[in-house]
């Protein structure tokens, strides 16, 4: 089935078609969201949001656009608001833990670390820290450098899911590896 | 080389932007400073990370779980409007009107109270002489 039927199906209400839609693009919106979440339960959850919008408004998909964009820039928004609100959760927690005193639960996860081997300690750490320059950079330089990096889109993939254009995705990608290799640096300068 | 002008240096070098001759330079120097080579490998290993990504598995369940999500959405749209009126405009117009009755209440009670008063103090200021004792049994007979 073509994505131009898919979409006719949809708009009819055709709940078969919306199903083989969700069948054939749920690896890519998953992983997308996953790229910018790096946790498989958020990515679920956003993943599912992404298609209850599209089935809530499709009648706005232009036509004559590529679907496969059309997801992808669902897909980071729905990502990136899910970070910002987690965010503000993060900080309300915190704040509920400095008063409730749970400082405990802390103590039980770093005794659980020292179990796991050294290897996958470092392992572990490397990853957290590439994550964390990462979620560090500016709105647009994260998609672009995301969708670039993790998950092989085109510069002119990217211009169209962005609305921006080729010289201006080249430079926040460049700018976004710069500033991930420098932030990376300075750690390791530090230890 | 100093290490100073090494650091400077090591992105531009770990993206293949220099010129030869420094490359070569930052190169050898990097190969007998060890903890020059220390950040550089680890910039090396974490950068390259990136392309380590986890592939994950689709969920089967997730079309049924989106479809009962859109069921349950098509259920709050079919319920009735009045309901959101009602908590959002009556239930404060109530709440005020309640008060409102309450307040009336209790100002009716006190001025009651206040009657009752007045009633209960004229009772007792009041004094009823008995003055039976006083009358002669033959007077009582013959009024009739």
């Amino acid at each position: 089935m073509t994505d131009k039927e898919l979409i006719e199906g949809i708009l009819n209400k055709n709940q078969a078609t919306f199903k083989i839609l969700v069948d054939k693009y749920q690896s890519l919106v998953l992983n997308t969201c996953n790229s910018f979440l790096h946790n498989k339960t958020f990515s679920e959850d956003v993943t599912q949001e992404v298609f209850i919008e599209v089935f809530l408004s499709i009648h706005k998909f232009k036509k004559e656009a590529k679907l496969s964009t059309w997801l992808y820039r669902i897909s980071v928004n729905k990502s990136l608001n899910f970070i910002r609100d987690n965010k503000k959760n993060n900080l309300f927690k915190s704040i509920e833990n400095f008063f409730l005193g749970e400082g405990n639960q802390e103590l039980q996860i770093s005794d659980n670390e020292h179990e796991t081997s050294e290897n996958e300690a470092i392992q572990k750490e490397r990853i957290e820290l590439l994550h964390q320059s990462i979620n560090a950079l500016s709105k647009n330089q994260k998609v672009a450098f995301t969708l670039h990096k993790m998950e092989d889109l085109s510069y002119k993939q990217i211009s169209e899911v962005m609305n921006l254009s080729l010289s201006s995705v080249e430079g926040l990608i460049h700018r976004a590896k710069i500033n991930v290799q420098r932030e990376i640096l300075s750690f390791y300068k530090k230890k | 080389m100093k290490c100073k002008t090494v650091h400077t240096n090591l992105i531009p070098y770990f993206n293949n932007e220099l010129q030869l001759a420094q490359k070569k330079e930052i190169k050898k120097h990097i190969e007998n400073c060890e903890a020059c080579n220390y950040k550089y490998s680890q910039l090396e290993i974490t950068f390259n990370l990136i392309a380590k990504k986890e592939v994950l598995e689709p969920d089967p369940f997730l079309y049924m779980r989106i479809n009962r999500h859109l069921a349950n959405l098509q259920n709050e749209k079919n319920q009735p409007v009045y309901n959101a009126f009602y908590i959002r405009a009556l239930q404060p117009a109530l709440f005020s009107l309640v008060l409102l009755v309450s307040i009336w209440g209790s100002l009716k009670l006190s001025s009651i109270s206040s009657v009752k008063g007045s009633l209960l103090k004229t009772q007792t200021t009041e004094f009823y002489f008995n003055d039976l004792g006083h009358e002669k049994m033959e007077v009582l007979l013959l009024k009739d």
